[in-house]
């Protein structure tokens, strides 16, 4: 067995009545696990966070980031059929300020299709531990980039942009240079050389893809990473990006989209007010994020959850609901969760696996007081 | 090296036309220095002053010891600062741009790559790359802070970073890395490598700087010294911030 660096015994977690009753599997995984999974998944950024060292034969490894990631390769190299599994233990990231270990459980369903009654049921049970911490009283947060994808078809916007525009999705400040960017269109490109130009200027793919790979070989390239296909391709195509400009209307649809919030319950009803007066159809997202809506219900005594339509995670695996989930008492999010029905792929699965899960805070808490009094350290 | 007693200590690169141009700086500070014991040394001292000691060092060690206070002044290229100092800016202060060592530290692609100009191009690549060639962008480079900092700042981070100890513009070519963050002073050795930099791929404007350490021991007579000397190189017309190093002063 690897060293579990859990202080509890497996399927000993504080949360063990509520994940047991859900029947998940308790994991024991180990602290030390090869770095590139998360820099794959992630993305360099995380690599300032991590924790990364060398194996005995140069292997590069990392203290563990997160559980998710650990998980779905445990998943991924044992089990065939859909699985829960909860977990519990520390796991170490570089912060501003604060201990780099933090002590988190979690749950994550892998295989189980894609509905909106699963989705209801994991925010829930996502709310459900928060709630046993004793943390007060609970705001939820849920957004969906279904939906964000689902108007950025309908208002027709140039698939290039669509790409653009989805991986800001959650990070307010590109969408706001976006949309400026799209509001008025940047100058054309630099002009190329007169031998590519001919080619270019006629659309003719096929011969700036020749004159291309005639540049790369000559001027010694290997193993061109981006073939001349590639660059030919997305050069021609990029015209519609260089040369988008939205109509205001459409501007203006997505910005009312972006800043819509609403009690869930309340969620569908604001949904489709917007699509109306922006004469678009949302389609089955909206009927889903409905569904979701309906079976999360109207929530419990001193649980509030409430929608956000610009509210996502800029990771390329979500692809649906996420959520986050704040107490009263606590300055940070306890938890946080959501659908990244991509990720199992990203990470060398065959074809697509569906997945949704949550991770919980369990550190030392920093109570909002003692924060405002200067006290808590633990952003 | 600040063992001896309350020595100003003063950091210079050990080697080359840097050695020469940090020791001009002094010297028109009026502070002429010498090698101790031949120019295989690596103390120096300033001819009539006791109360400053010379440590000549390689650039990166120079960086280094002025984030760990162990010497009090250093001249080294901001490149470094930037790269090796986690935080610089809490541990150093930049008081004077002197001029010299100019090099840009940019992002360069293949310029076979003619649908790539901006950072939002090298956005659009990165993101479709997982999907179509099975792995993430690779950027070849010494700058791993710098790259990660300049990427995250343009919302990209879907790409890996190839470590390269050395000619890094041939990596492209030989397929080690899709393109490269390097420095660079003419732009020469890009265009021999049939790289381009992208219009907005600059991530620093770097030259060789007057550096203070925040954390090195100002006290008995150092914060004195080291006025005098800033104080003689604004006179001689060179671009000081005395605010800034009084602020590290105290």
């Amino acid at each position: 067995m690897p060293a579990s660096g859990a202080d509890f015994g497996v399927g000993e977690g504080r949360l063990k009545a509520l994940f047991d009753a859900v029947g998940a599997e308790w994991l024991d995984l180990p602290v030390l696990h090869p770095a590139d999974p998360f820099l794959e998944t992630a993305g360099e950024d995380i690599r300032r966070r991590m924790f990364v060292t060398e194996g005995p034969t140069g292997e590069r490894l990392a203290l563990r980031p997160d559980f998710t990631i650990p998980v779905c390769l445990h998943h991924l190299a044992h089990a065939a059929a859909p699985r829960c599994y909860a977990y519990e233990g520390v796991v170490f990231r570089r912060h501003d300020t604060g201990s780099p270990e933090r002590l988190e459980t979690g749950y994550e369903d892998i295989g189980r299709a894609s509905a909106p009654e699963v989705d209801a049921e994991i925010l829930k049970l996502a709310v459900s531990g928060v709630s046993s911490l004793g943390a007060g009283d609970i705001n939820v947060q849920v957004g969906d980039i279904a939906l964000f994808t689902a108007l950025l078809q309908a208002l027709e916007i140039p698939p290039a942009w669509q790409r653009r525009l989805r991986r800001a999705f959650g990070l307010p400040a590109r969408m706001a240079a976006h949309l400026a960017r799209l509001s008025s269109p940047r100058e054309g490109r630099p002009a190329l050389d007169a031998e590519l130009r001919k080619a270019a200027e006629a659309g003719d793919r096929d011969a700036l893809t020749g004159a291309l790979q005639a540049r790369l070989a000559a001027q010694g390239y290997l193993d061109p990473g981006r073939s001349a296909t590639e660059i030919a391709e997305r050069y021609l195509d990029q015209q519609a990006l260089t040369e988008t400009r939205l109509s205001p209307r459409v501007i203006e649809a997505l910005r009312a989209f972006l800043s819509l919030e609403a009690e869930v319950d309340r969620a569908a009803d604001e949904l489709n007010r917007f699509a109306q007066g922006a004469g678009v159809d949302l389609g089955p997202a909206l009927e889903a994020l409905a569904a979701t809506a309906e079976a999360i219900g109207t929530g419990s005594p001193g649980v509030r959850i409430r929608f956000a339509a610009g509210f996502g995670r800029p990771l390329d695996y979500y692809t649906g609901l996420v959520f986050d989930v704040r107490a009263q008492n606590y300055p940070y999010p306890l938890a946080g969760g959501g659908r990244y029905d991509r990720l199992m792929q990203v990470l060398g699965a065959p074809a697509s696996i569906p997945a949704i899960g949550f991770t919980i805070r369990l550190d030392e808490p920093s109570p909002v007081g003692a924060q405002a009094a200067g006290a808590g350290e633990n952003a | 090296m600040s063992g001896s007693g309350n020595c100003l200590v003063i950091a210079v690169p050990s080697k080359g036309r840097l050695q020469e141009q940090a020791a001009a700086v002094l010297t028109a500070a009026g502070l002429p220095i010498e090698k101790l014991g031949g120019s295989r040394n690596y103390r120096g001292r300033v001819i009539g002053r006791d109360d400053i000691e010379i440590a000549f060092l390689s650039a990166s060690e120079i960086a280094h010891e002025l984030a760990t206070g162990q010497v009090h002044i250093g001249v080294t290229g901001e490149d470094l600062v930037r790269e090796t100092i986690v935080d610089s800016d809490r541990r150093v202060s930049l008081v004077c741009r002197l001029g010299f060592g100019h090099a840009d530290v940019v992002v360069a692609v293949p310029d076979a790559w003619i649908d790539v100009h901006t950072m939002e191009d090298l956005d659009d690549v990165a993101a479709g790359f997982l999907a179509r060639h099975g792995r993430r962008l690779r950027i070849a480079t010494k700058y791993w802070t710098l790259t990660q900092g300049f990427f995250a700042r343009h919302g990209i981070a879907l790409y890996r970073i190839v470590e390269s100890l050395g000619a890094t513009e041939g990596a492209p070519a030989a397929g080690k890395a899709d393109l490269i963050v390097d420095i660079t002073s003419t732009g020469s050795t890009l265009v021999a490598n049939h790289l381009k930099i992208l219009q907005d791929g600059v991530v620093l404007r770097s030259e060789a700087n007057l550096v203070i350490s925040r954390g090195a021991d100002w006290s008995g007579g150092t914060a004195g010294a080291a006025r005098a000397l800033l104080e003689a190189l604004s006179g001689s017309h060179y671009p000081v911030s005395l605010q800034a190093a009084e602020a590290v002063f105290g």
